[in-house]
């Protein structure tokens, strides 16, 4: 015996000594052989020893009892998951916030497969977890998907740790959902700064380049124009010198075509500006979204253009056209640039026919198109430069404009979270995909 | 010169949509001493229907110089198709641009371009650049097609 149980022993039997002396005062025991007196107090004491053993071993249990119903309530009302696995996965133990993750009542899970819950696909994944923790690889964690429809499935990552008995292991489970919908909305977002980085970079370039090429021009034939100035007048000092009228060359026709050409290239520079202009105010625009009558916005379109689409003898057909909430007059900017650009690249060869319609899909966004029958943008090349600034489909001058209007549109689509797009249409010509998101209402 | 071989000189094909560049390479080109003949092409579509049409013919050799900002099929796809037409490829092709964006003068190296000269604003520069590049013309070896 260790010497402290072995005091603790000799202390019960003072103390048992004490209450049986107590008990045989108020007894008055009568004096008999002092040997059987002996016995029977020996074994009075045992018998009290006994009993306050007997106690202790009461207020043991019940603290223990209770330090099993803290530990259980711990367990049973964790904010976590627990769960309690055998090496076939399935599931001895699991605790409130485990079942509630694994959106099923916590009787219905002892006996089952922990993978059964969870989305197929990341099988193998979890599967290669276990092999790992019951291999006693420590810490292990993995992320697996429950098998939940849509909204009700969940992202849960998994901690687990082998049980010293070896046969079973200790699951952690939390729900890591929404943490994780935030990555992936973080790195959608990052995606978005990078293109629009990109886009900038490339807007820089060809805005700088689009407005070095009339700068060319512009010093190119003033250096022409001041050599055939100093030419001009050398001539007019000594007239003698001019024998085949170069005077009245350079003064009647050279030099005024030079002062033509720099003019020519000043008013190119000053059409890329405003268009440069109008593009850079779109980037403080506030958008001041309403719900807007399609049929209504359209209709107002075509009566401003009735006099060039009679003009062009084209044929509008407009199908119905379902509201959206958007920027009325930024909406009216994009679909005249679509109405303006079917006019302006219309095939010669055969009559204009532009056909407008729309539709809901199942998720509330709404989309419009517009489709032609002109030249049409077969290479996929062109379908996606015609978005850049100052892009031409045309020599410049065969069509009016500074070639922003889809530059513009695009930018005012993005705004509005949406996208603009261009396609092939059958049988020739381009149809134009308009998508507005869903934004709520009706 | 080009004709001291008793050869066809070679003519110089300029595919530019700016009149006015177009006419400042050809002034800067007499000015530098290349009296070879000119053609301008207005833009890819024009530039690609001649060399179908004229690039193959054997008495002939060109000398491509090319725009890239072009409207429609813009130069760097007209050098494409050029350099995948077996019989147009051997065909020599100074890009002449405004553009010095390094991934377009990449892309024109990759597609096979000669050379690559970009069009400098001044007017003694863009002197300059045109008399290298009829020194360039000068000493040049077209191959038959």
């Amino acid at each position: 015996m260790k010497p402290e149980k072995n005091n603790e022993a000799v202390a019960l039997r003072l103390r048992a000594e004490q209450r049986l002396s107590g008990r045989a005062q108020a007894a008055g025991a009568p004096a008999a052989a002092v040997d059987a007196q002996r016995l029977l107090q020996e074994l009075q004491i045992h018998q009290v020893e006994l009993e306050m053993q007997n106690e202790e071993l009461r207020e043991a249990k019940a603290q223990t009892e209770a330090a099993a119903a803290r530990y259980a309530d711990l367990y049973n009302f964790a904010p976590a998951g627990y769960f309690t696995l055998g090496r076939d996965g399935a599931i001895a133990q699991a605790n409130l916030e485990g079942a509630r993750l694994l959106d099923c009542e916590r009787g219905g899970l002892t006996g089952k497969r922990f993978g059964a819950f969870l989305a197929a696909a990341g099988l193998p994944e979890f599967n290669a977890f276990l092999e790992r923790v019951f291999a006693a690889a420590p810490a292990q964690t993995c992320e697996v998907e429950t098998a939940g429809r849509g909204d009700a499935a969940r992202t849960l990552r998994l901690e687990a740790a082998l049980c010293a008995e070896g046969g079973t292991c200790r699951v952690v489970a939390a729900d890591i959902t929404r943490q994780k919908a935030c990555e992936r909305d973080l790195e959608k977002l990052n995606a978005g700064l990078l293109a629009k980085n990109r886009e900038f970079e490339d807007f820089l370039f060809i805005t700088s380049h689009d407005l070095r090429s009339p700068l060319v021009n512009v010093v190119g034939f003033l250096g022409y124009l001041s050599r055939h100035c100093a030419e001009a007048r050398a001539l007019q000092a000594a007239p003698a010198a001019d024998g085949g009228g170069r005077l009245k060359e350079l003064l009647g026709s050279i030099m005024p075509e030079e002062l033509d050409c720099i003019s020519a290239s000043a008013a190119r520079m000053d059409s890329l500006i405003s268009g440069l202009l109008r593009m850079a105010r779109l980037g403080t625009l506030e958008l001041k979204p309403e719900p807007v009558d399609m049929e209504s916005l359209v209709d107002g379109i075509l009566k401003t253009m009735a006099f060039r689409l009679n003009e062009a003898g084209a044929e509008v057909k407009t199908g119905k056209l379902p509201p959206c909430t958007a920027d009325k007059d930024r909406l009216t900017l994009v679909f005249s640039n679509l109405l303006d650009n079917a006019l302006k690249y219309r095939d010669p060869l055969r009559k204009l026919v532009i056909t407008i319609s729309g539709e809901i899909a199942e998720s509330g966004a709404v989309s419009y198109t517009v489709e032609d029958n002109g030249r049409g943008l077969n290479a996929e090349e062109a379908r996606e430069k015609i978005w850049k600034p100052f892009y031409r489909c045309k020599p410049r001058g065969a069509v009016p404009g500074e070639g922003v209007g889809l530059t513009i549109s695009k930018r005012i689509m993005e705004k509005h979270g949406g996208v603009i797009k261009a396609l092939p249409a059958p049988g020739g010509g381009t149809v134009f995909t308009v998508e507005l998101p869903f934004k709520g209402g009706k | 010169m080009a004709e001291e071989n008793n050869e066809m000189p070679i003519t110089i094909l300029i595919a530019e949509d700016d009149d006015g560049h177009a006419r400042l390479i050809q002034e800067h080109l007499k000015d530098a001493g290349v009296h070879n003949p000119i053609h301008r092409l207005r833009d890819g579509e024009e530039t690609l229907a001649f060399l179908e049409k004229s690039g193959k013919d054997k008495d002939h050799k060109y000398l491509l110089l090319l725009d890239i900002k072009m409207p429609g099929i813009d130069g760097i796809q007209v050098l494409k198709k050029l350099k995948a037409d077996e019989r147009l490829k051997t065909l020599p092709v100074i890009m002449v641009t405004t553009t010095d964006d390094p991934r377009d003068i990449e892309a024109c190296y990759r597609a096979g371009c000669s050379n690559y000269l970009v069009k400098p604003v001044g007017f003694t520069a863009f002197a300059e650049m045109i008399t290298r590049l009829g020194l360039f013309i000068l000493i040049i070896k077209v191959p038959k097609v």
